[in-house]
């Protein structure tokens, strides 16, 4: 196993090396630059104006010469500075102010949709060709289909505009308050250090953050029900057929205890290794749902750096994003050997 | 499910009540002369009285005012706090770096200008004590031949200060020019600033600036001018604009009076020039406006304060920029009322049909024509567009009207030049307007020799050589991949298809219409490759168009590609007027000079004007004083002024 995982980051330490090259040119070979737009909103803007204002950020130089110059600060934790979304905020900076609303929204989206598809899996697969199964199945297929977009406005009309339960305009505080669910989170953990400008309001806060988070996390949360589901329902399909659950019942253990410990667990190891996989998606964000609740996470910023051309953002947010699927795939690799004993690497 | 089905019901109930229910004669009001009575303070008195002819007694109450006691909470109704939803937020609050409308927005009211354009315009003073113009004396031409310049003194109001607490000096500006002037400053735009050659502090709130004359522009364009900034940084950009500036006059610039560089010294003064815009200045910004800056969260919500003792007096306590990045939640939230308003910055004319729908009684609507025009340019140098003939006949092929009234919910205007219809330099009456007439169009193409019994028309043309070849009229319109304008150049298709021009779409990303052109080789509008090419330009306040539509603003090899005369017309007539009303300061003397470049332009059709794009802006009915504009000053160019009435 220390061979393998040793390997492995040698092999991770490579091909990040050039998935980094791969993004560094695929975007700067882009047509255009930041600042091209800016002689539509004021035709006094010259191409000297531009050309002066692309060598203040290294764009006269040659591409090669910026990969060197951008990989050699990132290796010492420079992640270079946005150039329009954020005009000259560090890029680690603009990550970090965001990343906690991200892990926030989707670790309780993807928590809810684990904790829903676990159990109708395992009753879809236990009452296989039932009513139940074909409900369960066809909810599934019905909440992958439903582009998010759609279902997100939906949600923003029926909840908020006509029975008034969620905010309309999205975000993550109602104006007014003195601070949002992330900073009582964070007082919570610091016991009272930090935050002090919303103390005595935490319990407010915390229960208008969740009024907040609610639509955007039912609609994630349903996105990835479906995909749950089924893997649980088939996986676990795998698992009745075998012979040890024969055996289990054959020596008189309940039903309930045959399926919960002796099928459940056992069907979980593919699950588990799904769940690992999604993993870099707790960082990266969802862009449409952050769009239409405006929920202020990766996936908005994302977005932000490719429509306004922030390439020094687009690729801080890139390289993080390959790192995480690389490491969680490494991971799961590993979980896999850990849960499953039949399951060896040298 | 369940509660919404009562809800409906409910709904539906109360609909068919209201209907059924016998409508009440309408009341007959009279005022009757009430005889005097004992009157207790706060009881209210009850006179009967009976109304002649109607067969109801009418009561007639009056209730004295109670005494006078000093409330002890607001009037119900009263807010304090005002939230308008933004769909984009500023990259930055340094309002000398980057370009955002959004940015602007928050810092009309944050940093505070010496003068701005109000709703219908105007300049008017803010932080100064007035604009300064020829007319009232503070600006005026000093010297004589080629030492003639411009001089024009600003003050500020008293009592000003920066939101540390630091009084708001005239050396501010002066720091602020020295600052904008250094080559290493990350500055957008220098090309107003270029014109000044000093900026001096006559006293604390006092300043004067010196624009260029004759001799100081051409020793510009040399490298050789000294000054208290460094103008051998830009000499280059001095050469291309003054280079054969002998015998033009002093340089000025026709809105000399929004010159304001305003920087705090007490803050600034302690980086260097490439350190601003990394620093805190950007995020936590201090300015000298009647609002300051509580908080900025990123991605949610822009908090400012009013400044209690500023002169400008704002009534608004505090003001919320919500960051609502998606329409159709902004809508929502109108919808619900959970906004008091939207900026420019959201909806679009696309909205309109659910924007109208909001209640009447509760927000307003405002779609103000602005300075924004869509339009096609069409290189005159290159075929079909080299012939103006065509230019014209494709100019007469084009349903305006039609695109106004289907694409755009006629909440936008036709625009027939570069200026709108409200402008001071704008008149119709002078201008060659082409209206729609399809026989016009297809008569100008046989004119100028097009054979359109063919589809595509066809003409015959000689080469060199003597060789005749026969040509079809089609070309290519080049637009971006935007949603409005795919629909759009779709419509223009088929309205030109009718006189039998053929014409292929192509949709490119954003940037790459606008691309730069290196080497000959980049975007179509910079390497002139294009036929047509359609997008918006901004046009302004001052209807100057020298950088656009001159001989020597065409992008060439000759020039590196810079210059934004993508048509490349080039007409003398035309080169003089503009650089005629570039080089003068009276409106008056500008208006016919402008009025004979428009007619000129039109003749010459180097572009087809389209429309002029609305800002859209929605307010609640509570809120006075908010209007749209259709300036770049945005609409909170007033909202030290703005006022929550119950």
């Amino acid at each position: 196993m220390r061979n393998f995982i040793i390997r492995r980051l040698f092999q991770a330490f490579i091909l990040l090396f050039f998935i980094s090259a791969l993004i560094y040119f695929i975007l700067n070979f882009v047509p255009g630059g930041p600042f091209d737009l800016l002689r539509t909103s004021n035709p006094r803007v010259t191409q000297d104006h531009i050309n002066r204002l692309n060598a203040l950020l290294g764009l006269d130089k040659p591409v090669y010469e910026r990969y060197i110059i951008w990989l050699g600060k990132l290796l010492q934790g420079d992640w270079s500075n946005s150039w329009t979304v954020s005009v000259g905020r560090p890029v680690s900076e603009l990550i970090m102010n965001r990343l906690p609303y991200t892990v926030l929204l989707m670790s309780i989206s993807t928590g809810l949709s684990i904790v829903i598809a676990i159990p109708i899996g395992v009753y879809s697969a236990v009452k296989q060709y039932s009513w139940a199964d074909y409900v369960v199945t066809a909810l599934s297929f019905f909440g992958a289909a439903m582009p998010t977009f759609f279902f997100g406005i939906l949600m923003i009309i029926f909840f908020a505009v006509f029975l008034g339960w969620f905010p309309a305009a999205g975000g993550v505080a109602s104006p007014g308050l003195p601070g949002n669910i992330i900073d009582v989170i964070r007082r919570v953990i610091t016991f009272g250090q930090s935050d002090p400008n919303i103390a005595g309001r935490e319990a407010e806060i915390f229960i208008d953050g969740l009024k907040h988070l609610a639509m955007p996390a039912t609609v994630l949360s349903l996105f990835n029900l479906a995909g749950y589901s089924r893997y649980v329902r088939s996986s676990m399909l795998e698992v009745l057929k075998q012979d040890y659950m024969r055996t289990a019942r054959a020596k008189g253990v309940k039903e309930r205890v045959v399926i919960l410990k002796h099928g459940l667990r056992n069907a979980l190891i593919p699950v588990v290794t799904v769940i690992m996989l999604s993993i870099p998606g707790l960082f990266t964000g969802a862009i449409i749902t952050e769009t239409i609740f405006s929920w202020p996470g990766m996936g908005r910023l994302f977005f932000d750096g490719i429509s306004q051309v922030d390439w020094a953002l687009v690729q801080g947010i890139l390289v993080i994003t390959a790192f995480l699927v690389v490491i969680c795939n490494l991971l799961a690799d590993i979980s896999y050997a850990l849960i499953d004993p039949r399951i060896q690497y040298g | 499910m369940k509660k919404s089905l009562v809800l409906v019901s409910l709904l539906v109930l109360a609909l068919v009540v209201a209907c059924a229910a016998p409508t009440a004669p309408a009341p007959v009001v009279q005022t009757v002369v009430v005889p005097a009575t004992v009157v207790v303070p706060g009881a209210p008195v009850v006179q009967t009285v009976i109304v002649a002819g109607t067969p109801q007694v009418q009561v007639v109450t009056a209730t004295p005012p109670p005494p006078t006691v000093a409330p002890t909470k607001a009037p119900v109704g009263m807010k304090d706090t005002i939230v308008l939803a933004m769909s984009q937020e500023p990259d930055t609050l340094n309002p000398f770096i980057g370009s955002m409308m959004a940015r602007s927005l928050v810092n009309r009211a944050v940093y505070g200008d010496c003068v701005v354009q109000d709703n219908k315009a105007a300049w008017v003073p803010v932080l100064c004590e007035s604009v300064p113009t020829v007319d009232n004396g503070q600006a005026k031409f000093v010297g004589d031949g080629v030492d003639k310049h411009l001089e024009a003194t600003f003050k500020y109001k008293a009592g000003i200060k920066w939101h540390d607490g630091t009084p708001l000096k005239a050396s501010d500006q002066v720091f602020g020019w020295k600052m904008y002037m250094n080559a290493k400053f990350p500055a957008t735009d220098r090309s107003f600033i270029y014109k000044v050659y000093d900026v001096q502090a006559v006293d604390a709130q006092t300043f004067k600036v010196i624009w260029m004359s004759e001799s100081q522009a051409l020793q510009a364009a040399a490298g050789t001018l000294k000054g208290n900034v460094d103008f051998s940084a830009f000499k280059d950009d001095y050469k291309d604009t003054y280079g054969d500036w002998k015998g033009q006059g002093p340089v000025v610039d026709p809105i000399f009076w929004s010159f304001d560089y305003a920087m705090p010294e007490q803050i600034l003064g302690k980086l260097k020039p490439e350190e601003i815009e990394k620093s805190d200045f950007s995020k936590k910004i201090v300015g000298a406006g009647p609002y300051k800056l509580r908080e900025w969260q990123p991605a949610q919500q822009i908090i400012l304060d009013a400044v209690a003792d500023h002169p400008l007096k704002p009534k608004i306590k505090t003001i919320i920029f919500r960051f609502i990045t998606d329409a159709s939640a902004e809508l929502a939230a109108l919808q619900k009322g959970e906004i008091d308003g939207a900026t420019q910055i959201g909806f679009d004319t696309d909205s309109s049909p659910e924007l109208d729908k909001l209640p009447k009684d509760a927000y307003r609507v405002d779609y103000t024509p602005g300075y924004q025009w869509e339009h096609i340019d069409l290189n005159t140098t290159a075929f079909p567009f080299d012939d103006v003939k065509v230019r014209q006949a494709l100019a007469y092929a084009t349903d305006k009207k039609a695109i106004v009234d289907q694409l755009y919910y006629g909440k936008v205007k036709v625009a027939n030049s570069w200026l709108p219809d409200f402008h001071w330099a704008y008149d119709a009456s002078k201008l060659t307007i082409y209206p729609f007439d399809v026989q016009k169009a297809k008569d100008t193409l046989k004119a100028a020799g097009w054979d359109c019994t063919k589809n595509p028309c066809q003409k015959a043309f000689t080469d060199a050589a003597g060789k005749t070849t026969n040509k079809n009229l089609e070309f290519t319109l080049q637009t971006t991949d935007r949603k409005d304008r795919q629909a759009l150049a779709q419509v223009l298709q088929a309205q030109w298809k009718k006189v039998n021009m053929g014409v292929n779409l192509q949709f490119l990303y954003g940037r790459g219409l606008f691309a730069t052109c290196t080497g000959g080789a980049g975007g179509p509008l910079n390497c002139r490759t294009f036929q047509a090419g359609m997008y918006t330009w901004l046009s302004g306040d001052d209807p100057d168009q020298s950088t656009l539509y001159t001989c020597k603003s065409t992008p060439s090899e000759k020039n590196g590609y810079s210059g934004q005369n993508y048509p490349g017309i080039c007409d003398k007539t035309l080169d003089d007027l503009l650089v005629k009303g570039a080089n003068s300061i009276s409106q008056a003397e500008r208006k016919p000079i402008y009025l004979d470049a428009q007619k000129r332009w039109t003749d010459l059709v180097p572009v087809i004007p389209l429309k002029a794009n609305a800002n859209v802006t929605v307010w609640s009915t509570h809120l006075k004083n908010a209007t749209g504009v259709p300036t770049q000053s945005g609409e909170t160019w007033n909202m030290y002024a703005w006022e929550w009435v119950p």
